[in-house]
């Protein structure tokens, strides 16, 4: 077997799958769980899904090199999806890639962020992506293997290996995969793509670099105002990113709770400025050092408080989720934006 | 088994051609060096420290201390480009 590194197409002889997953995991492209070998007949399966599709990518940090179809097809194989999700994969794949989204600074800092990916639009049905009960967590091959496609992809074509160029200190569950559906049929707001003016029926991923949901339990409170206290309270600590308020931060409803919001006349642009001036944090817990540290990066308190965004508007809203009383509060690596993607249509 | 290689990427054509460099090695003990921060607190002090110790075996006029603006973005064009014009080799602080 020849060095790997260089070639498109490796021929690995009468190899069987156990030994393709210990010859994979030597060349440094296992995240742990078992692969799918990427042959090239299933590699040409998946790159037929998206013919038509010639928009060249742009450099992926932090090997800077220009991926191709069949090398991040390669990936999706390897993760355990179906042909038929390829085209949502590549399109995670040109929201990561806007420089927005700010890729280099995400893989390469030592927060434990990973690529939130959150879909909307019918595909969400099509593909079974689960927007419903349990739709952090497992359960859902699509939600399971788009995430950890992109992941493989940042992984082997990006070189976001770990220890190396991806340098968290702890990294976390979500960089194994991250991708869910907003659940647009429970939500009482228009849904969140159609939001950021896209179509109701365009199929757009958006993604997000992102901290794992923080569960936000409220079973207490029956009015709109209730659940928001108890959600700024959830954002409201000194130790995530969101404290240099410089980017957005999502906040997924459970539909129950956004249910409460709407009997009550919440609107989303209403929740977002009440979650601005509830979400903040006093001076009084902050650390003296780290409010120099805050001012050396020009976050200034306003009347002791420290605002944890730019503005309302930077907010993210969204309802995922299925019966009980209980939300996700999603922080951000900071320094990026939500960056979405239509898909093309079929 | 023939397989599609899942960390092949084409190599950016501006890349490739500045990969190839027929300059001698580096000299650590007198060429000019940067000392590149990523601004994270304690950063410079780690450089300067070590600018300091590098003192012992070298001149240290020619070694300059460099920052970027933000530790969460890469380094700006302009700052590697800067550096690659006026040094030899670089040291990159990533201090937490």
């Amino acid at each position: 077997m020849s060095d790997p590194a260089e070639q498109e197409f490796i021929d690995l002889g009468d190899m069987d799958a156990d030994a393709f997953n210990e010859y994979a995991a030597e060349q440094g492209w296992s995240d742990g769980f078992p692969l799918i070998p990427p042959t090239e007949d299933k590699v040409a399966r998946f790159v037929e899904t998206c013919r038509g599709d010639n928009e060249p990518f742009p450099a992926m940090s932090p090997r800077q090199v220009l991926p191709t179809l069949p090398a991040i097809a390669a990936n999706a194989v390897m993760a355990g999806c179906r042909a038929e999700y390829f085209p949502v994969v590549v399109a995670a794949v040109r929201a990561v890639l806007n420089p927005d989204y700010n890729l280099h600074g995400t893989l390469a800092t030592t927060h434990p962020c990973a690529p939130m990916l959150m879909v909307n639009g019918p595909i969400r049905q099509e593909l079974g992506i689960n927007c419903g009960s349990n739709c952090f967590g497992q359960g859902k091959r699509a939600n399971a293997t788009i995430g950890r496609a992109l992941q493989l992809t940042l992984l082997n074509v990006g070189g976001a290996k770990p220890g190396t160029m991806d340098r968290s200190t702890q990294g976390s569950p979500a960089k194994y995969t991250f991708c869910f559906g907003e659940n647009e049929e429970d939500s009482p707001w228009a849904p969140y793509h159609v939001r950021r003016g896209f179509d109701a029926s365009d199929n757009v991923i958006t993604a997000l670099p992102a901290e794992p949901p923080h569960n936000i339990n409220d079973h207490g409170s029956t009015t709109g105002l209730g659940i928001l206290q108890t959600v700024a309270g959830t954002i409201s600590q000194t130790g995530a990113n969101v404290i240099y308020g410089k980017a957005p931060y999502l906040i997924a409803f459970g539909p129950e709770h956004a249910a409460t919001l709407k009997r009550d006349g919440w609107d989303v642009e209403a929740v977002q400025e009440k979650l601005y001036n509830l979400a903040t944090v006093h001076v009084s817990r902050v650390s003296e050092d780290n409010r120099h540290n805050y001012d050396e990066r020009e976050q200034f308190p306003v009347n002791d408080l420290y605002y944890l965004t730019r503005s309302p508007a930077d907010i993210q809203i969204a309802v995922a989720g299925g019966p009980g009383k209980h939300s996700a509060y999603i922080p951000t690596f900071g320094m990026t934006e939500a960056c979405s993607v239509r898909l093309p249509a079929r | 088994m023939r397989i599609i290689n899942p960390s092949f990427a084409l190599q950016p054509q501006l890349a490739a051609a500045n990969r190839s460099d027929d300059r001698a090695p580096v000299d650590w003990s007198k060429d000019p060096i940067a000392i590149i921060s990523n601004s994270k607190a304690n950063a410079q002090a780690l450089l300067e420290g070590l600018k300091g110790l590098m003192g012992d075996f070298r001149p240290t006029d020619n070694i300059d201390y460099l920052y970027k603006n933000s530790a969460a973005r890469p380094a700006p064009p302009e700052l590697i480009d800067q550096v690659a014009k006026n040094y030899r080799g670089a040291i990159l602080a990533l201090a937490d």
